[in-house]
């Protein structure tokens, strides 16, 4: 069995929890298109305003979903003002290292879904290695970091379009997310470092057990910032936190982390051992909790609490300046 | 990292780290060891992977082997190093059929022995494992030359593996376990050692005292 974007699902996938919730969810999301609908009729051009904020925050149809993506990082911008150069890049001559990495991960990026199977057809395969050749040729900084194929492929499985992909993964890199996939990582590293100081705020218990075993935040939520969830939540929640982070930003990543560690923090708190904490932190991710992804995304701007775009910019600042001068 | 003995029954916890380049199969060969299975199309090893594995090796000892999977590409690796700290040894991969992941493994070598070394001041345990050898043959030169190699550069030996065909996984990790153990016999030993020659000073300075 696959579901709607290709996965495959898990052996032990639970059909009757899954079935009770789509019962209820399908009712939401029916609701949700419509308005929708009525709201892409009525306006030209998708602004940035309340009531869009909170369409978007109850999550975008999947049949919009390109297009409001699009509208809202710019991507759609960048597209018309560039007509032709993401084929020019292709057709350039490009660097054998990057080719090389780039298709080492081909095979690793989606083993189950079956739209990224070799046998396939279309085979996205062939799209992502494109998106990526082409992005690391664009962007010579970056280049190709793993985790951007998960990225990109998320992109394709959704626009089912090579170039509109590459544009949206132009506004994730290079617009909404600081600096995660240049070669020092920095971005990554002091946004880690900001979830920690976050944590120690508001969930202070986990931030304690944390400190007791040296446990560095990059052991265990790396992959949550370097995938933006991917592979970790299931993937109508991903979708769901995509959407406001291209809406709104890259905040939305720590009211994700916030939320999972808050929620779980008796769990996370009784860990004994370094080990039993990394164990525990990958089993927050799985379960209800995060299947629920119209709850769960009511509960990330609630649990958490207050999160101002100042209080980020302050702690990335304070922490850029801690990991560069140490 | 070994834990109290009871009735003469001793548990250790060993941090093992499994590195070497990307897609060489480290991942696999954890997977092998540790659930002994096999998987044909694994996923990118995003940051670190662990695994625990517990042995039962002998009557009297019973070792957990705490297993790091890092991830292989090299932006990553400068954002992992972090963790080689505290650990007791190292699976060091490469890929039998790609020539460019020995140099790889070597330069994993070199980094790990300038991170993280045993009390005394030596290297950590390492052995190198040629991986994929299900897809290639080692030939006599092949096999002299990874000897030399583990001489020059400090492994404590090698291994052809292949973790499809489940050969010599458990064989090579538990070689790594054997000169772990040992180690850690010797360390003891050795602070057996400094403290029966601080007694020995000790009751020497008081000797004179009377």
């Amino acid at each position: 069995m696959v579901d709607q974007y290709g996965f495959e699902r898990a052996e032990d996938f639970n059909y009757e929890s899954y079935e009770d919730f789509m019962s209820k969810h399908l009712a939401v999301v029916t609701r949700r298109s419509k308005k929708w609908s009525k709201l892409l009729q009525d306006t030209v051009k998708i602004e940035k305003n309340i009531k869009v904020k909170r369409y978007v925050r109850k999550g975008v149809p999947c049949e919009h979903r390109t297009q409001i993506w699009m509208a809202a990082s710019g991507a759609q911008d960048q597209l018309d003002r560039n007509p032709g150069y993401y084929h020019s890049l292709l057709k350039a001559e490009h660097d054998p290292k990057i080719e090389e990495v780039i298709r080492a991960d081909m095979h690793r990026t989606f083993p189950d879904n079956i739209q990224f199977r070799a046998s396939s057809q279309p085979c996205l395969q062939k799209a992502l290695f494109n998106v990526l050749l082409a992005y690391g040729h664009h962007n010579k900084d970056v280049g190709y970091c793993q985790g951007m194929n998960f990225i990109a492929g998320y992109l394709l499985i959704i626009t089912k379009d090579e170039e509109k992909s590459f544009w949206l993964m132009d506004a994730l890199l290079g617009k909404i997310l600081p600096d995660y996939y240049t070669p020092t990582m920095l971005g990554l590293q002091v946004d880690q470092e900001v979830l920690g100081e976050l944590v120690r705020m508001k969930v202070p218990a986990v931030w304690q057990v944390m400190n007791s075993h040296n446990v560095m935040w990059t052991l265990v939520v790396s992959r949550w910032f370097i995938c933006l969830y991917v592979d970790i939540l299931p993937v109508e929640t991903v979708l769901r936190i995509w959407d406001c982070l291209f809406y709104e930003g890259s905040k939305i990543l720590f009211r994700v982390a916030l939320t999972l560690i808050g929620h779980n923090q008796n769990l996370i708190s009784q860990a004994q051992s370094l080990s039993e904490i990394c164990e525990r932190f990958k089993q927050i991710s799985h379960g209800e909790f995060v299947e629920d992804c119209h709850t769960f995304m009511q509960k990330i701007f609630m649990e958490p609490g207050g999160l101002s775009t100042a209080t980020i910019t302050k702690l990335r600042k304070m922490c850029r300046n801690r990991i560069t001068s140490a | 990292m070994s834990g109290g003995a009871e009735l003469g029954f001793t548990e250790h916890l060993f941090k093992v780290l499994v590195i070497g380049d990307h897609k060489v199969g480290k991942t696999s060969f954890v997977k092998r060891y540790v659930k002994n299975q096999f998987y044909e199309e694994l996923k990118t090893t995003i940051g670190v992977d662990f695994s625990m594995k517990v042995i039962d090796w002998d009557s009297h000892t019973r070792v957990r082997l705490q297993l790091w999977d890092i991830a292989g590409q090299e932006r990553l690796r400068g954002l992992n190093r972090v963790f080689f700290k505290r650990s007791s040894g190292a699976l060091v991969v490469y890929d039998m059929t790609n020539g460019s992941t020995l140099d790889g493994a070597l330069n994993w070598k070199h980094e790990l022995d300038s991170q993280v070394m045993l009390k005394n001041g030596r290297p950590i345990p390492a052995v190198l494992l040629a991986n994929k050898c299900d897809e290639t043959k080692v030939c006599r030169r092949n096999a002299s030359l990874l000897e030399k190699l583990c001489q020059e550069k400090g492994f404590i030996g090698w291994f052809q593996t292949s973790a499809k065909e489940n050969i010599n996984v458990d064989e090579a990790a538990k070689f790594l376990v054997k000169h772990i153990l040992q180690n850690n016999e010797e360390s003891v030993k050795e602070e057996e050692q400094n403290m029966q020659i601080n007694l020995k000073q000790q009751s020497k300075s008081n000797s004179t005292c009377c």
